[in-house]
């Protein structure tokens, strides 16, 4: 008996092995176009926006470049460069035609941006710029701008005067910094604003909501919360659980998430910017094939910022039927996105 | 019953939260409120629980770090429940989550006895396996807001008031506490962990006991993911439970417990975890800076873990005669 269940518990654990052996591959068919093998390195589908830019990945490849796919080739990171690094060289010796790469921080995937360059692969970077210029092509949105727009709506707000609370990504990622970059200069701009603390919560909103609790709990008055993303949920169910007034933020870039909390307390006072990162995840995706087959491309594109809308118009933009996932401000249709992803239904 | 646990085990932990508790009033004379104790314990809240049931682990030789995946697998179970059937069912989705996990705490406990390999690289492994397997089934999407019930049975009613959370780890603490020092299982256990030929000998079942731990693990690890789920109110399968696998062994190591096995200690387990709260708390009291705060941090671990390895090497006296010792065997 113990024989058999050591067998069988073997068998089982190969067999699982065997199947994630490789990174998640995604085969559409058509016939006899040239087809290409696409490699993606980006973060993994570890968070709502991670999931978003694989959404417009997905959409864009399937609706647009189906015929010219043999095979895409995901490989996800995580948070760790080092675990990018590996990935990257994995995704050499598997046969791609090009490289889709977001490089977790400035400077560490460089060398291995310039292997694979050296290669034959060419490789279209988004998201982030290295610090090598050893690509095809790079587009991102100006993070520093972006920053920089967040901060100024914030410092307007609060009539250029007030303490500020900072909340970044991930110390060191290349988003967060630049982000914060673009605060910095915004701010050098308002002396009478003070910031209370540069803070990083890792995208996620029960370490923003650690954070926001301890400065709550600190005693200093906080005027208004410069976060993004997911994090800002965090900030809000701080000060709900606190049953205090919540300041200004500026993380109405369009995730539900953060929206569907919003619109259940009522709460409308946070700038309302939405995200054109996805924008880039379609452009990525573009610009491989126009690498691939030779058109001429700009080596580095920079999606402006979105406008800042209304609050209130971005909460009357929510729709139950949205995904728990879906950002607005992204180009996935609602009815496709669980298509693209998964079911996502809450 | 003799107790398992000796307060030599868990005085440094506590002694350190007692320096940073009076580093903080001096600094800050109004800083200690009652909301803010009661913050921190909602904060603690997951990982102490999650630490508690890492404990039974430790003190059998072993460690856990599949935790996180128990309790993001969990998390996803009670969600789909929810969301497909109604928050009626959310009960049976927890119903559900436990038998999952502890089918999950069942695997990793077997193929630890069965094939003796190494718990740590093993409970590795099968975390990447049932998060891949999760993956698998959900399409690693987000799975949303929280139920309001679930909300209220964490959280309380409102600001002001002891959270339940709080109550919640103290049941888990007084459980945990009961069994590792007044059952027969705990003195087992411990026998396991410090002596498992000996155990053997006296005719307990080292294997079974093993697995047993691995099983509370996996179970506990259900209530942490209600705690943290309720914490933030939003369940995002992926991020909601990171690093709260090494944090828990963390805690559990400045609890004063023996990583390998043998004495362990429930209240040093609750204190490891208030502790990393604490901590947490204090640098931004100071205003640290991101990079201090690294430094920080590590230097009031080391020195609870240090203090703990000092409290143990059994009373002050022995600890120097065993150093005189040395140097008269030497001359």
């Amino acid at each position: 008996m113990k024989k058999l269940l050591r067998a069988t518990l073997l068998i089982v654990i190969v067999g699982m092995l065997t199947a994630c052996a490789t990174g998640e591959v995604t085969s559409p068919t058509e016939e006899e176009a040239e087809k290409y093998v696409i490699g993606i390195s980006y973060q993994g589908p570890n968070n709502d926006w991670a999931i978003n830019f694989k959404a417009h990945f997905e959409m864009t490849l399937q609706e647009e470049f189906a015929d010219k796919v043999e095979k895409v080739i995901y490989k996800e990171y995580g948070w760790d460069g080092e675990q990018q690094i590996a990935d990257v060289e994995d995704l050499m010796t598997m046969g791609i035609d090009i490289l889709i790469v977001a490089p977790h921080s400035d400077t560490g995937l460089d060398t291995t941006i310039e292997s694979v360059k050296a290669a034959g692969i060419p490789v279209v970077v988004y998201n982030a710029a290295p610090g090598t210029d050893q690509y095809d092509a790079l587009i991102k949105s100006d993070n520093v701008a972006d920053g920089s727009n967040a901060a100024e709506w914030m410092c307007q707000r609060l009539n250029g005067e007030g303490n500020l609370l900072i909340i970044g990504g991930a110390p060191g990622g290349a988003y967060a910094e630049d982000m914060i970059e673009g605060y910095d200069q915004t701010l050098a701009n308002y002396p009478d604003i003070e910031v209370l603390g540069y803070e990083y919560a890792y995208w996620t909103p029960a370490t923003a909501k650690q954070i926001v609790e301890s400065y709550i709990a600190k005693g200093d008055q906080i005027d208004g919360i410069i976060v993004s993303g997911l994090m800002g949920l965090g900030c809000l169910e701080a000060f709900v659980d606190a049953d205090m007034t919540i300041p200004p933020m500026t993380s109405g870039d369009g995730w539900t998430g953060f929206l569907r909390k919003a619109k259940e307390i009522g709460y409308t006072d946070f700038g309302a910017i939405p995200t054109n990162n996805f924008i880039y995840a379609v452009g990525a995706i573009r610009l491989a094939f126009d690498v691939l087959e030779g058109n001429p491309v700009e080596k580095i594109t920079l999606v402006p910022p979105n406008e800042p809308m209304e609050a209130q118009d971005m909460l009357d933009m929510l729709t139950d039927d949205m995904p728990a996932s879906y950002w607005i401000g992204g180009t996935v249709p609602v009815e496709d996105f669980d298509k693209y992803v998964g079911d996502t239904s809450n | 019953m003799r107790q398992t646990e000796s307060v030599k085990q868990y005085a440094g932990v506590f002694i350190v939260i007692v320096l940073l508790v009076i580093s903080a009033t001096i600094y800050r004379p109004d800083y200690f409120q009652l909301d803010l104790v009661y913050m921190m314990l909602r904060q603690a809240a997951c990982l102490g629980i999650l630490s508690i049931g890492q404990m039974f682990v430790v003190a059998a030789g072993g460690s856990d770090l599949s935790v996180v995946a128990s309790m993001e697998i969990s998390m996803v179970i009670m969600m789909l429940f929810y969301s497909r059937l109604g928050e009626n069912w959310l009960v049976a989705g927890i119903l559900t989550a436990f038998a999952v996990c502890l089918g999950l705490g069942l695997i990793n406990g077997t193929l630890i006895t069965q094939f003796k390999v190494a718990p740590f690289l093993t409970t590795m492994f099968t975390g990447a396996i049932f998060t891949g397997v999760r993956r698998m089934l959900t399409g690693v999407s987000p799975m949303g807001s929280i139920p309001p019930s679930l909300a209220y049975f964490v959280k309380g009613e409102k600001a002001g008031e002891v959270p339940h959370a709080a109550y919640i780890l103290l049941a888990v603490t007084v459980v945990g506490y009961i069994v590792l020092n007044k059952t027969v299982f705990g003195r087992k256990l411990v026998l396991v962990g410090s002596n498992p030929t000996s155990a053997e000998f006296s005719g307990i079942k080292v294997n079974k006991i093993r697995i047993i731990t691995y099983c509370i693990s996996a179970g506990v690890a259900v209530l942490a993911a209600i705690v943290i789920a309720g914490y933030t109110g939003y369940v995002d399968q992926e991020t909601l439970a990171a690093g709260k696998g090494f944090d828990s062994l963390i805690a559990v190591v400045l609890g004063g417990n023996l990583l390998g096995g043998g004495k362990s200690t429930v209240i040093g387990t609750l204190g490891g975890a208030l502790a990393t709260t604490l901590i947490f708390n204090i640098v931004v009291l100071f205003g640290f800076e991101i990079q201090h705060q690294y430094v920080f941090k590590g230097l009031i671990l080391l020195a609870v873990i240090l203090f703990s390895a000092f409290a143990n090497s059994q009373s002050i006296k022995n600890f120097f005669y065993q150093k005189n010792s040395i140097a008269s065997d030497q001359n």
